[in-house]
């Protein structure tokens, strides 16, 4: 069973997105991308995404604000965001972007296989979620089942 | 005898007197009398009878003569005889006559006629007798004469004998006269005597009886009884004196009762005072006073009055008791107690009324008949009024005691109320003294806790001395960081420069087969592969781009850029441009127009390579930053306003090339730092725009190779921007004068402090000046060999530059000087003491110059003349001071002007007076010195082999880093203890212990833990030992042929971190700052956020107005409204799960807004649509109309707002029904109106109440579900 998931990539410089698309390139991933946070925010609410590789460094809205607004939203806060960036190696902006909500910190220029390597598991983590939040949902449709049943029985 | 009494003394006394020369006068008058009469008699007997008798007997004696002498003549008959007798006939006769004469007495007469008969007889007888003598006639005649003769002697005898018998008669009587006057006399005398004795008797009697009364009443009244009567009998003297002592008495009587009168007054006064006496309150006082006052007069009544606060208040009374109609207050002039305290006068009542009021007792009342009303008064000024009343009427003893002791009452009072407030101040004292003590006590308290803090401080102070020291010793170390510092920023750029030409490189083969596989020759290349294949391509000149940004800077910097002058014209440059920009310009929508003024010449002398570059990265940037609008480019002559500030340039020499455009601008407060290395405008990572800022920098400094210089001119943000390149004619005779080497190293050096803000704001601080001496040409051509190398060898070089050059450690050193003197022969004996000192220096001789210098240099400390040929040295001096950059940099004065005070004012360090003497230059350099901090390096090394420390000593000591050595472990421990490090260099192999045990010693000391620690060492080590090594020492570096120079460049590059280690206090205090700047700034954005918003207000308010103002406009969105809204009904509650399903869609500009209430939303099941501007929510509508429950509108939005937006759905078609609610931040009535008037059926402000906003929409969904 393949579920298409989606992958939001954010980033202001175009190239980064190609090159991001170009690493990333899997029949199962569905890649989005984004230009811009205002961008990334409004195709959040649009998609259902599985993870967000996000750009720290972009005009008017920056990543951690992205990642700040996603974690105030339920819909998003658990949807893991990986910061893509080249700003700086410091410290510093590692820890706002784990504060920011980032699961992972990533700095450009990024090695490939360990991108591909961490989008892999973070999609799993994402996929194995989905199936387990439906077999819960099947379990809790067999339990109503079952309690509809039992008080057809004990009404009848 | 009663008229008797009545007269005088005197009289009486005169009575006496006259009395007794009465009684003489009356003797007298009788002894005259008598004697008169015996006298008259005596004289009779004299005259008459004693010359009688006489005559008798001369007649008897003459006549017997003449008879005789008759007889003789006859007988002698003789005639002569007879004539005798006839004589003497004639003498009788006269003396008969006279006897006649006298006692006329016919006896005599008779005799005498006898006597005459007898003598005529004789004498014829005779005669005839002698003629004849017997004649007849003779006898005859003798006959006749004897008978005659005998008649004539019978006559005389009878005449004698009756004489004589009258005699004796006569004296008889005398005799019997005489006896008897004497007994009248005596009896006269003796009835005198008596009557006189008894009248003296008498007057004694009545004197003294008088006398006796006057001196037993006069002794009476001395006794005292003055009561007794004085009767005054008489009318004399002492009558008068017993009415003398009558008055007396009464004088005496009525001065007695005066006295008794004012000796009652005075003991009433005396009583009055003795009552006031004392300290009294005033009610008490006034209590004693009228009770007094009333005893004292008689009253039966009274009371006092005091004036209060302008009124006369009731204070004490007597037997007074009150009654309607009295009150217990006056004003002034009311009543009689006002009138009198009006008047200041003492009224006297009296006929009072009988309903007056009245003095009560127990059994039974009666109106006082008379009234005194006075005043008090002090010096006057009215203190009160006391009214007494009487039964009696008050008499003047009364009123005089009233009179007098009124003062004394005013005195009375005012004291006793000066006594209250003395007593009120008395208490107020006392207070304050306790509380003073108590303070004091506080005080000695505190006294003492100061004290102990004193001593805690002096503590304090003696570890804040210690602090202090060690801070000394740190500060020291600090400037040494800062200085390893600027070698390391030196070494940053010659990084950069080197690494600019490494990165070039590779990508040459990167772009050039990228290209190749856009291309796609073969054709085998997908799509998506030739996409990448761009992207590497574009990445790679983005980059390319970047690099050789760098490394122009770095080589216009390191001075290295040649310049190849040739001729241009306007004309090519312009058309190049449009060539080049044109279409880029176009791309993007803008203009694009290059403009040349008339007037300039033909063609200039420049670098057109540079020069494109300039104007290339003007216009660049100016189509980045322009959306919309121009950019044009136009060459001119230089105008008033750009007057070229650059020396050289003049109006005439110069043209002006400015780029402008219509884009965002640039803020006032960052116009300056955009041309700073790495410097944009906004420089957040939310940044808009990217890029280096790089090329800015770059420009400034083609600028100045070229002679000329760039500015910018831009109103602000939004506004647009204009740069400026003034450049000369003729570049290449206008190129700066300046070493080009020496302006740009230290320019390049600026360029990395600005860079190292973020991670090292300390390199503000650090002096980056490089030493113009002739090495640095050497050195500069060293590295140019060096990088030439690089190249030939193809980058592939990967042995780590050498740091240890000697380069950098001269760097390390340098303490520059900057002289400001206009004298060349006294800057030049300064710049030689200064050389002789030991330290490096600059001339300038103008103040421009200076400035310059300053612009472009970080000197270590300045030395400036006042007198300066164009700008004052004061200007200099502020415009150091001012600067940011230069500002701390450390300024002496060396003037002629006695202005020290001033000079301190401004800033400077000191003041030295010229004419100066060397001295004066060697304790100013001294001072320099210390500024400068011309600390060293503490480098420690131990090592047993004692031939090897002089040559490291003399390696170091080459590099101005002096080393101390310690041959054995324990040495090394010591001389570590005692100096400390800043590098230490340990061999392993020690005499003593292990190296590494030394080590370990050294870094279990706190102070040395993060020290730099070298191990220099012959041995060969296994991993293990390495690894044991390396927890202790920072490098290893073995000892062989390179190894000496090896350690001299470690420890050189250690001790340069050291500083910037060290260098983070700085850094930390560096970062509060910018924090609180921060705070500040957000401060004042939030303001300003807050002052937009007000004016947006107004605005909105002004967009209001105009649609009210136009009825027709608005007049079918407020029909629409009519329809579905029914303004602000109550809200059903709102349940979990009543929303499920809810169609929504949410609009707003925001993506923030919409992506936290469609979280919200979504939460309660909602099923969200968004749309960023009215128009995506009006074709959002348009499509989905039917799908769509409530429309959550945002008022505030860009080209579309939701005012507008509403009033378009609600023209759709079915666009009427559908519940819009309008979310806006502006909370007025008027805001809301409006919103229902747009069509909006709810209104919900901002920020959004979510609980309100679910019920709003499950009110407004049912609502419209239910329709």
């Amino acid at each position: 069973m393949a579920i298409e998931q989606k992958i939001l990539l954010v980033d202001d410089y175009e190239p980064n997105l190609i090159s991001l698309e170009a690493v990333l390139d899997h029949d199962d991933w569905n890649l989005i991308k984004a230009t811009s946070g205002m961008e990334a925010l409004k195709l959040l609410l649009e998609h259902d995404v599985a993870l967000v590789l996000l750009d720290v460094q972009m005009p008017e809205m920056d990543g951690f604000e992205v990642a700040e607004m996603m974690r105030k939203n339920p819909r998003t806060q658990n949807v893991p965001i990986v910061f893509l960036t080249a700003i700086s190696k410091e410290d510093k902006y590692i820890y706002k972007g784990y504060q920011a909500g980032a699961v992972d910190y990533l700095c450009k220029p990024i090695n490939p296989t360990i991108l591909r390597s961490k989008v892999e598991f973070f999609l799993k983590l994402d996929m194995q979620k989905k199936e387990l939040e439906s077999k819960l949902a099947k379990a809790r449709e067999h339990l109503q089942s079952y309690e509809d049943s039992k008080t057809r029985i004990e009404t009848a | 005898m009663g008229w008797f009494n009545n007269l005088s003394v005197k009289y009486k006394i005169g009575c006496i007197a006259l009395i007794g020369i009465l009684g003489l006068f009356t003797s007298f008058m009788a002894n005259i009398y008598f004697t008169g009469k015996v006298e008259t008699q005596i004289n009779h007997t004299v005259e008459k009878q004693l010359p009688t008798l006489q005559f008798i007997n001369e007649l008897q004696l003459g006549f017997v003569e003449l008879k005789e002498l008759y007889q003789s003549a006859l007988f002698a008959s003789d005639l002569d005889i007879l004539d005798e007798a006839k004589d003497k006939a004639r003498e009788l006769r006269s003396s008969f006559y006279e006897a006649r004469r006298i006692n006329n007495d016919a006896d005599f007469e008779e005799l005498f006629d006898q006597f005459d008969k007898y003598i005529e007889v004789t004498t014829r007888a005779t005669e005839l007798a002698i003629t004849d003598i017997n004649s007849e006639e003779a006898q005859r005649g003798f006959e006749e004469m004897n008978r005659l003769r005998e008649s004539y002697e019978g006559l005389q005898n009878k005449f004698v004998s009756d004489w004589y018998e009258g005699f004796e008669g006569d004296m008889s009587t005398l005799q019997q006269t005489q006896g008897e006057i004497s007994g009248v006399g005596a009896v006269i005398l003796l009835l005198v005597t008596i009557l006189l004795f008894a009248i003296s008797v008498m007057i004694i009697r009545l004197i003294t009886r008088v006398l006796d009364n006057a001196v037993n009443v006069a002794d009476k009244i001395a006794g005292g009884e003055l009561d007794q009567e004085i009767e005054v009998e008489t009318e004399d003297e002492s009558g008068k004196l017993m009415s003398a002592l009558r008055q007396m008495r009464d004088a005496l009587f009525r001065q007695q009762e005066e006295t008794r009168l004012r000796d009652d007054l005075q003991s009433a006064l005396a009583g009055l005072n003795e009552t006031m006496r004392g300290d009294k309150d005033i009610d008490e006082l006034s209590k004693h006073i009228i009770e007094y006052l009333a005893e004292t007069t008689k009253s039966a009544i009274g009371a006092m009055y005091l004036l209060e606060g302008g009124a006369l208040t009731l204070k004490s009374s007597f037997a007074f008791n009150y009654r309607s109609g009295n009150t217990n207050q006056y004003k002034i002039g009311e009543s009689i107690v006002g009138q009198c305290a009006l008047e200041k006068k003492t009224f006297v009542v009296t006929d009072l009324p009988n309903d007056y009021v009245k003095v009560s007792s127990g059994v039974g009342q009666a109106v006082p008949s008379s009234l005194l009303v006075f005043p008090i008064e002090l010096e006057g000024e009215l203190l009160g009024v006391v009214e007494l009343g009487s039964f009696r009427q008050f008499n003047d003893q009364d009123l005089s005691f009233v009179e007098r002791g009124r003062d004394g009452l005013g005195i009375a009072i005012n004291s006793a109320g000066a006594r209250v407030r003395m007593a009120e101040m008395l208490d107020q004292t006392r207070r304050q003294a306790d509380e003073l003590q108590t303070q004091q006590k506080e005080m000695e308290i505190i006294n003492g806790e100061l004290q102990a803090r004193s001593k805690a401080l002096d503590v304090q102070k003696n570890e804040i001395l210690q602090k202090n020291n060690e801070l000394e010793r740190s500060k020291k170390v600090l400037v040494e960081k800062s200085q390893a510092l600027e070698a390391s920023d030196k070494y940053k750029t010659q990084f950069l420069s080197t690494m600019s030409h490494e990165l070039r490189t590779p990508l040459n083969s990167i772009l050039i087969l990228s290209q190749a596989l856009i291309e796609n020759k073969k054709g085998n290349l997908s799509d998506k592969e030739v996409q990448h294949a761009h992207v590497i391509h574009s990445s790679g000149s983005d980059l390319l781009t970047l690099i050789n940004d760098i490394l122009d800077l770095s080589k216009i910097e390191e001075g290295k850029l040649d310049m190849v002058y040739e001729e241009a014209s306007f004309e090519s440059l312009s058309a190049e441009l449009t060539k080049r920009f044109e279409y880029v310009a176009g791309d993007k929508g803008l203009d694009f127009k290059v403009t040349i003024e008339d007037g300039l010449p033909e063609g200039i002398v420049t670098d057109t390579h540079r020069l494109n570059q300039v104007i290339k990265n003007f216009i660049s940037n100016a189509i980045k930053f322009t959306d919309k609008g121009g950019i044009y480019i136009d060459f001119h002559k230089p105008r008033d306003p750009f007057v070229p500030v650059h020396s050289g340039l003049t109006n005439d020499n110069s043209f002006v090339l400015a780029v402008r455009d219509t884009g965002v601008g640039i803020p006032k407060d960052k116009q300056n730092i955009i041309f700073e290395a790495f410097k944009q405008a906004d420089g957040t990572t939310s940044r808009k725009y990217g890029g280096t800022g790089l090329g800015l920098t770059i420009s400034r400094e083609l600028a100045e190779l070229l002679g000329g210089e760039i500015s910018v001119y831009s109103d602000g943000e939004g506004n647009g921007s204009i740069f400026y390149l003034i450049l000369p004619y003729d570049s290449e005779s206008n190129a700066p004068a300046i070493v080009p080497g020496e302006q740009r190293s230290v320019s390049k050096t600026a360029l990395f402090e600005e860079d190292s803000v973020e991670s090292a704001p300390v390199a503000e601080q650090s002096a980056p000046a490089v030493s113009s001496d002739s090495s640095t040409s050497s050195m500069a051509d060293d590295e140019k060999a060096k990088i030439l190398a690089m190249y030939e060898s193809g980058g592939g070089d990967d042995s780590p530059v050498d740091f240890s050059n000697q380069h950098f450690l001269n760097a390390n050193r340098i303490d520059r000087i900057l002289i400001v003197e206009d004298d060349e022969k006294f800057a030049a004996i300064l710049n030689d003491l200064i050389v002789e000192a030991g330290l490096q220096c600059d001339l300038v001789y103008t103040g421009e110059d200076a400035c310059t210098y300053l612009e472009l240099y970080q000197p270590q400390a300045v030395i400036l003349d006042i007198s300066l040929p164009d700008l004052s040295g004061w200007e200099v001096l502020q415009r150091i001071k001012s600067s940011s950059r230069v500002g701390n940099t450390p300024v002496h004065i060396v003037s002629a002007m006695p202005e020290r005070e001033q000079a301190i004012d401004l800033g400077a360090e000191d003041f030295t007076e010229k004419p100066v003497s060397q001295n004066d230059v060697q304790d100013l350099l001294g001072k320099i010195k210390e500024e400068i901090g011309d600390s060293f390096s503490r480098v420690v090394l131990v090592e047993d082999n004692i031939s090897l420390h002089d040559a490291i000593k003399e390696q170091f000591s080459d590099k101005g880093i002096d080393i101390e050595v310690a041959a054995t472990g324990q040495d090394g421990i010591e001389l570590i203890k005692q100096v400390g490090f800043d590098c230490l260099i340990v061999d392993l192999m020690l005499p003593d212990m292990d190296g590494i045990e030394l080590l370990r010693e050294v870094r279990s000391q706190a102070d040395f833990a993060e020290k730099p620690v070298i191990v220099f060492t012959a041995q060969e080590m296994s991993t293990e030992r390495e690894f044991e090594i390396s927890k202790y020492a920072d490098r290893v570096i073995i000892k062989s042929g390179q190894g000496m120079d090896r350690l001299v460049g470690t420890v050189s590059k250690f001790l340069s971190d050291v500083s910037t280690n060290s260098d983070s206090a700085i850094k930390h205090a560096t970062e509060v700052l910018q924090q609180s700047a921060t705070n500040s700034l957000t401060e004042f954005i939030s303001e300003l956020g807050e002052a937009k918003q007000v004016v947006d207000d107004k605005a909105l308010l002004e967009g209001q107005e105009a649609v009210k103002s136009e009825p027709a406009a608005s007049e079918p969105p407020s029909e629409a409204a009519t329809a579905p809204v029914a303004p602000m009904v109550d809200y059903d509650d709102y349940e979990e799960g009543m929303l499920e399903g809810c169609k929504v869609l949410l609009v707003d500009d925001d993506i923030r807004n919409i992506y936290s209430l469609s979280s919200v939303l979504e939460i309660n099941g909602m099923e969200v649509t968004t749309a960023m501007s009215g128009m995506e929510a009006l074709d959002k509508l348009t499509e989905s109309l039917d799908k769509t429950d409530v429309v959550l509108m945002d008022i505030m939005m860009p080209e579309m707002d939701g005012y507008e937006a509403m009033r378009r759905i609600r023209e759709m078609e079915n666009g009427r029904a559908i519940p819009i609610i309008a979310l806006t931040a502006k909370a007025m009535k008027e805001d809301r109106d409006l919103c229902i008037q747009a069509g909006a059926s709810d209104y919900i402000s901002k920020p959004v109440d979510t609980d309100l906003l679910n019920q709003a929409i499950v009110t407004w969904v049912k609502g419209s579900a239910s329709q």
